[in-house]
């Protein structure tokens, strides 16, 4: 190759270089502390909520059965709420250097995530139709995980130790008996996400 | 024409800047240009360096004057931050667009 070819060559590679560090640099910024913090507590007003449906009893298979389809209602409004604020807060921080909310890193992200999250929908119909309920979270928690360990791989290391502290979470309050079950899930879904935001905003600014 | 973009070709490639064109250089000006300011860390983890090789290329681009550093203590610990200044800016400016000239003469069928 000519030496003209090889510097070709080399723009290209640059050009690329620059285009995914900016991406890179934007997605990582755009983990803001507050909306980890936000969707945490969304999650633990979930939960509350949850045992007020089941009149404060403990999960259990008679508590939940009748309540599921309000349940899956909560739950999978808390989730859209969830990515919401993540989205706005994405959106609002990488306005502020000038980029896109939505990139190819951010395509490649949302890719690596949904197979994980899919499978605890598919999880979640079939526990439903089997009269296993009760036991979804821990299957929730590990999907999520899941889901978070992926997107680990595209960012920074604090996000594949969140996914590995759900996954872990996960596997323990399934071995756990139902009744520990739902504070399985403020702990994880709740305090998990706080602690997250809050140790990502100490570390790289709110 | 084929000429004329061969002597763009040769002059964005001769016009190319020393300091920013390495590739570990590169991505620290092109991280400070995506956020306001990076610390050692986030630089560190987001080009998958050593703390030695980040150290030699910021020391390199402070005194070519295209970054400045902020050092502080934050609970007794030294905690340094960089932002890219406006010779920086310019320079990068520069680079970029002499990049993209490179590109676009090479596809007039050089």
């Amino acid at each position: 190759m000519s030496a003209l070819g090889a510097s070709i060559d080399e723009a290209r590679d640059h050009l690329r270089v620059i285009r995914q560090t900016m991406e890179r640099s934007t997605q990582y910024s755009t983990l803001s502390g507050w909306s980890g913090i936000l969707i945490g507590l969304v999650a633990i007003v979930g939960v509350y909520i949850t045992r007020s449906m089941l009149g404060g009893q403990p999960v259990a298979m008679h508590t939940v059965r009748d309540a599921a389809p309000r349940l899956a209602m909560l739950w999978g409004a808390a989730l859209l709420l969830a990515v919401a604020i993540e989205f706005l807060y994405n959106k609002r921080r990488a306005a502020r250097v000038g980029k896109r909310v939505v990139s190819r890193l951010g395509a490649h992200i949302i890719l690596a995530a949904l197979p994980a999250f899919l499978a605890g929908g598919v999880l979640t119909a079939f526990f439903y139709e089997h009269n296993l309920v009760p036991y979804i979270l821990g299957i929730w928690m590990l999907c999520y995980g899941l889901a978070i360990a992926a997107v680990g791989l595209f960012s920074v290391r604090n996000v594949s130790f969140l996914g590995a502290a759900f996954v872990i979470s996960g596997a323990i309050t399934l071995l756990m008996p139902l009744t520990i079950h739902l504070y399985m899930m403020a702990l994880t879904f709740g305090g998990f996400h706080i602690i997250y935001g809050i140790v990502m905003a100490r570390r790289h600014g709110w | 024409m084929v000429v004329q973009a061969r002597s763009e070709l040769f002059d964005s490639v001769e016009s190319l800047d020393e300091v920013i064109h390495q590739k570990v250089r590169l991505g620290i000006m092109s991280a400070l240009m995506a956020r306001p300011e990076a610390d050692f860390r986030f630089l560190k983890e987001t080009l998958n360096v050593t703390d030695g090789n980040l150290s030699i290329h910021l020391t390199k681009l402070e005194e070519a004057g295209y970054i400045q550093s902020h050092k502080e203590f934050v609970r007794k610990k030294p905690h340094t931050t960089y932002t890219p200044t406006d010779a920086g800016r310019d320079a990068f400016s520069r680079y970029l667009a002499a990049l993209e000239r490179i590109v676009q003469a090479a596809g007039q069928n050089v």
